[in-house]
C-alpha cells in the first residue's frame, strides 16, 4: 500500500519562498519609495526652473522699458527745442524716474549675476552721460535759442552715449538669452527626469500588483496541495482500516467455521452444546467488530445499545421458539472500545443462560433485557420468568464457564456481577462504571 | 454454489447449506474455477466471498454470473461496504452477510432468494 511520506521539504521551500517574498517586498517598497522623492524633488526642481525662464522674460522687459524710457526722454528733448514748451521737460524728467526705475528693478532681477550687475553699472553711468547731456541741452535752449541746443547736440556726445547704451542693452539682453536657454534645456532634462519617475513609479506599482496575484494563487496552490495530501491520507487510512477489518473478520469466521465443523462431527451432545456456545461467543465477538466498522467515522465509540438490543433479538429468535417473547428496555450508550467486547460476552453468556435455564419447554416465557444507566455507571440485567436458581446457587462456586466468565469479565469492565433472587424466575445484572 | 477462497469456511458453508436443505452443486476458490464450474453445474444461486484468492473479484464474477447465467448471488465478506452495495445494485443480488457468518444470518439471507 502506498502511503504518502511525511515530507519536511514543501513546508522548508515554503518557508525560503515567504523570506524571498519579504526581501523582494522590501526592495519594491524602498524602490517605491525612492521614485517618489525623486518625482517630488524633480517637481521643486521643475518650478524653480519655470521661475527662472519668467525672471529671464521679466529682464528682457525691464531692458525694454529702459530702452523706451530714453528714447522717450530723446524725442522730448527734440520737440522742447522746436517749440521750448514746459511741458516737454516734463516729459524727460517723466522719462528719467522711469527709466531709474527700471535700472533698479535690474539690479534687483540681476543681483545674483555678477557680469551682468557689472554690465548695469556701465549701463547706469552711460545713462547718466545721456541724461546730463539732455539735460545740458535743455539748459541751452532754455537761455537762447535752439540753434545753442541744436550746437549741443552737434557735438554727438549725446548720440554716441545712447549708441553705447544700446550696446549695453543688447549684451544684457544676450546674457540673459543664454541663460534662458541654458534654462529652457535644464526643463527639458527636468521634464525627462519627470517622465522617467512616473514611468518606474507606475512599473514598480504593476510589478507589486503582479506579485500580489501571484503570491494568491502561489498560496491557493499550496492549499491545493495540503487538501490534496490530506485527501490521500484519508484515503490511505480508509484502506488500511478496510484491510484490518476485513482479516480479523476473516479470521474470526475461520475460528467459527473450524468451531462449526467440530461441533457437526461430534457425537456427544453436551459437547455439541459446548461447542455451539463456544461459537455464540465467536459470533458475538464477531458483531461487535461488524458494527463498530459499520459506525464509520465515529472509531473508538462503541453503541451499546444498538448492541444490546440487536444481540438480544438475534439470540432470541435464533432459539426457534414462538413462546418465548423478548422485552428489552434500552436506554442509548455509548461506550469505550474497550469496554465493548467484554460486555458482549457477558450479555451473550447471560441471555443464552436465561434461554437455556429460565425458559422451560413446556410453557411460554418472556425474557427482559435492559441497559440503563444508575448515577455515574451502567447496569446491564437479564431476568427471565422461569423455575428461578437453586436456593444455594453461588456465581463463585459454579462451575460453568458462563458464570465466573461473566465475573471475570464483569471486573475487567471496573463493574460487578449482581445476582436477584426475584418472586418468580432469575435475574442477572453487571454494574460497571461509563469508562 | 459456494465460491470462498478459505477451504474451511468453505466446508463449513456448505455443511451449514446441507443442514438447511439445500444442494451445493459446485465448491470454488477462485473466479475461473467458479465460472467453469457454473457453465457445467447450472447453480440456482451462487454464494460469493467478495474478496477472493488470487485477487479476484467476487463482485466482478457475481456480474458475470448474473449477466450471462442469471444467477443471482448471495454476498459473504469481512467488509461489505455501501461503495460495494451501490455498485452490485444493478445485479439484483440475494442480500449480503457479514463474517462471522451464523446458521440464523445465513438462513435469513437464504430465505430472501
Amino acid at each position: 500500500m502506498g502511503f504518502t511520506e511525511a515530507a519536511p521539504q514543501p513546508s522548508e521551500s515554503r518557508q525560503a519562498a515567504r523570506e524571498r517574498a519579504f526581501r523582494l517586498l522590501a526592495v519594491t517598497v524602498s524602490a517605491l519609495f525612492l521614485a517618489f522623492a525623486a518625482l517630488g524633488g524633480a517637481f521643486i526642481w521643475y518650478d524653480r526652473a519655470a521661475g527662472w525662464l519668467n525672471h529671464a522674460h521679466e529682464v528682457r522687459t525691464e531692458i525694454e522699458g529702459l530702452r523706451l524710457s530714453l528714447t522717450e526722454a530723446e524725442s522730448a528733448q527734440r520737440a522742447f527745442i522746436l517749440t521750448g514748451d514746459s511741458r516737454f521737460t516734463r516729459q524727460i524728467e517723466g522719462a528719467r524716474t522711469e527709466a531709474g526705475e527700471r535700472i533698479v528693478a535690474l539690479d534687483r532681477l540681476t543681483r545674483e549675476n555678477p557680469s551682468q550687475q557689472e554690465r548695469l553699472i556701465r549701463l547706469r553711468e552711460l545713462m547718466a552721460e545721456r541724461m546730463r547731456i539732455i539735460d545740458e541741452t535743455v539748459a541751452a535752449r532754455r537761455t537762447g535759442s535752439p540753434g545753442a541746443a541744436i550746437q549741443v547736440i552737434l557735438r554727438g556726445q549725446g548720440v554716441a552715449a545712447m549708441d553705447s547704451v544700446r550696446a549695453i542693452a543688447a549684451e544684457l539682453e544676450q546674457e540673459e538669452q543664454r541663460l534662458l536657454n541654458l534654462r529652457q534645456q535644464q526643463v527639458t532634462i527636468i521634464r525627462a527626469v519627470i517622465v522617467a519617475s512616473l514611468v518606474i513609479f507606475a512599473a514598480l506599482l504593476a510589478l507589486l500588483f503582479f506579485k500580489a496575484l501571484r503570491d494568491i494563487s502561489l498560496d491557493r496552490e499550496t492549499e491545493a496541495d495540503i487538501a490534496q495530501r490530506l485527501r490521500q491520507l484519508l484515503a490511505d487510512r480508509t484502506l488500511l482500516l478496510d484491510e484490518v477489518n476485513h482479516r480479523v473478520k476473516n479470521s474470526l469466521q475461520q475460528i467459527a467455521s473450524v468451531v462449526r465443523l467440530q461441533s457437526r462431527s461430534v457425537e456427544h451432545a453436551d459437547a455439541r452444546d459446548a461447542l455451539d456456545r463456544t461459537l455464540d461467543r465467536i459470533i458475538a465477538v464477531g458483531r461487535v467488530h461488524e458494527q463498530m466498522y459499520k459506525a464509520g467515522d465515529a472509531i473508538g465509540a462503541f453503541d451499546a445499545g444498538r448492541y444490546t438490543e440487536a444481540l438480544a433479538r438475534d439470540l432470541v429468535s435464533s432459539l426457534g421458539r414462538e413462546d418465548v417473547d423478548l422485552e428489552t428496555e434500552i436506554e442509548h450508550a455509548v461506550l469505550d472500545v474497550k469496554q465493548a467486547v467484554p460486555l458482549a460476552l457477558i450479555l451473550n453468556e447471560l441471555i443464552t443462560n436465561a434461554l437455556k435455564y429460565g425458559c422451560p419447554a413446556d410453557r411460554p416465557s418472556r425474557i427482559r433485557v435492559a441497559l440503563g444507566t444508575e448515577g455515574e455507571l451502567y447496569r446491564l440485567s437479564v431476568a427471565d420468568d422461569g423455575d428461578g436458581l437453586p436456593k444455594d446457587f453461588s456465581p463463585k462456586a459454579s462451575k460453568s464457564l458462563g458464570m465466573r466468565a461473566i465475573e471475570a469479565l464483569a471486573r475487567q469492565l471496573g463493574g460487578r456481577f449482581e445476582i436477584e433472587q426475584p418472586k418468580a424466575g432469575a435475574s442477572f445484572a453487571v454494574v460497571f462504571p461509563r469508562s | 454454489m459456494v465460491v470462498e477462497d478459505d477451504a474451511l469456511i468453505a466446508l463449513d458453508i456448505v455443511g451449514l447449506l446441507e443442514d438447511m436443505g439445500h444442494e451445493v452443486v459446485a465448491e470454488a476458490a477462485d473466479a475461473t474455477e467458479a465460472w467453469a464450474l457454473a457453465e457445467g453445474g447450472r447453480p440456482d444461486i451462487a454464494l460469493v466471498d467478495i474478496r477472493l484468492a488470487r485477487g479476484a473479484d467476487g463482485g466482478a464474477l457475481a456480474r458475470k454470473l448474473y449477466d450471462q447465467l442469471g444467477v443471482r448471488s448471495l454476498f459473504v465478506s469481512g467488509s461489505i461496504t455501501d461503495d460495494f452495495r451501490r455498485s452490485v445494485a444493478a445485479i439484483n443480488p440475494i442480500g449480503f452477510v457479514g463474517k462471522p457468518l451464523s446458521r440464523r444470518t445465513l438462513n435469513d439471507a437464504l430465505s430472501a432468494a
